[in-house]
């Protein structure tokens, strides 16, 4: 008679070091991006905002088989976002959905591209400039993954490779053969190339 | 005096708790009457019996506990307030806090330090005397769609900026005196951006701990 409700104290401060424990797993959860929930739709809303619906279902058809991330997703809508801020046509964004949707097919994250939009934009360039500009990039990069798997079956462990995609894109842009970059990397030359030091293992 | 009233007596008997001269009276007439010496005897086998009852050990059936809770009187008060019932409640009130703390602490948090979270520690430095603004833009801001605005806290045209940034390339230029773009000459590797300028490149990974320019 004197024990029971000693006991049953005892289980319900533990049910509350429960409630307390759950407490805080629950508060570090929600401090997670909101935007881990979002995706493909904020970019269609943004798109028909901005373009109307028909333009918005053209390019829909374009990515709807795609899988992008929602911090991709936020990006890409900033970027069409911007480009319609600026003036720019609507075949800018419409060409800018089309190479990425090339990136997405061919595995490589979005941002690099996203954040050449957002560049040009702030750097005022003419819309047919800077399509150019973004399909030399979607080129480059396609190309940069091509050396960074070649470089992988041979053994090179890369850190991240979406990384090493976005450098390799780099030397190629400043005009470094592909055959050079790929030797160099193999032999871990890296004098020359600084920013690939911190992507290799 | 009538038996009922010896048999009140009993219990007290038994237990030893009768007082001498009540005790005299009541052996006296159990002397005497039959009955009373058999009521008595079966009291004394019922104590023996219920001394002997902690060592049995017995199953309740299983319809005991739902019966004896049906047939307690019902306490709207007692339901609401028993533990039963508090248990999902407080489940739920602890889930809701917590949610609000959450939100309320991310929101408190400056942008610089939900960023900070798994990412390192980044210094850009840029020399400068001439300049009397200088402004960093780049993908970690997405091109300037926030600001970010270097310090000449020296006063001799050295201009500093410390931020956190998550492993990733990106590329920046320096926006002098809100007209000049132009790539930082420290920085150790510049591409062409494709606009007919250059772009400064920063990797940052995890193998750059101290150093990610």
């Amino acid at each position: 008679m004197i024990k029971a409700p000693a006991g049953r104290a005892a289980a319900l401060a533990l049910s509350y070091k429960g409630y307390l424990t759950l407490g805080f797993l629950v508060a570090a959860l929600s401090l997670l991006p909101s935007s881990a929930f979002s995706g493909w739709d904020q970019v269609d809303e943004v798109l028909k905002e901005v373009y109307g619906e028909q333009e918005a279902r053209a390019c829909r058809d374009f990515y709807s088989s795609l899988d992008i991330s929602a911090d991709q997703a936020e990006l890409v809508s900033q970027a069409i976002e911007r480009l319609d801020k600026a003036g720019y046509p609507s075949a800018t964004a419409g060409e800018y959905v089309r190479l990425l949707t090339e990136l997405s097919r061919a595995g490589i994250h979005l941002d690099d591209l996203s954040n050449k939009v957002m560049e040009g934009v702030a750097k005022k360039v003419s819309p047919e400039r800077l399509t150019a500009v973004m399909v030399h990039r979607v080129d480059a990069l396609k190309e940069g993954r091509v050396l960074t798997l070649k470089l992988a079956g041979d053994g090179i462990r890369f850190l991240d490779r979406q990384m090493t995609y976005t450098v390799m894109a780099d030397y190629l842009s400043r005009g470094v053969r592909s055959e050079d970059l790929v030797a160099s990397v193999a032999e871990g030359k890296l004098d020359r190339y600084p920013a690939l030091e911190n992507l290799i293992r | 005096m009538k038996c009922e009233r010896f048999e009140k007596l009993f219990r007290s008997y038994l237990s030893g708790e009768l007082s001498p001269a009540d005790r005299v009276r009541l052996e006296d007439h159990l002397g005497r009457c039959a009955s009373c010496g058999e009521l008595l005897a079966c009291f004394q086998a019922l104590d023996a019996m219920l001394d002997k009852a902690s060592e049995w050990e017995v199953t309740p059936p299983p319809f005991l506990a739902r019966s004896v809770m049906e047939n307690l009187p019902g306490s709207p008060a007692s339901i609401l307030w028993s533990w039963r019932f508090l248990h999902p409640i407080l489940a739920a009130a602890s889930l809701v806090l917590a949610v609000g703390l959450g939100f309320l602490v991310r929101d408190m948090l400056p942008t610089g330090q939900q960023a900070a979270v798994g990412s390192q520690q980044v210094r850009i430095i840029f020399f400068s005397p001439e300049a009397s603004s200088v402004a960093l833009i780049g993908d970690f801001n997405e091109w300037g769609q926030r600001e970010v605005t270097l310090a000449d806290s020296s006063g001799r045209g050295i201009w500093e900026f410390s931020m956190a940034l998550k492993p990733g390339v990106y590329h920046y230029n320096l926006l002098v005196d809100g007209e000049r773009w132009m790539a930082n000459p420290k920085s150790s590797t510049l591409v062409p951006d494709g606009f007919g300028g250059y772009n400064s490149v920063l990797v940052v990974s995890e193998k750059c701990q101290d150093d990610c320019s």
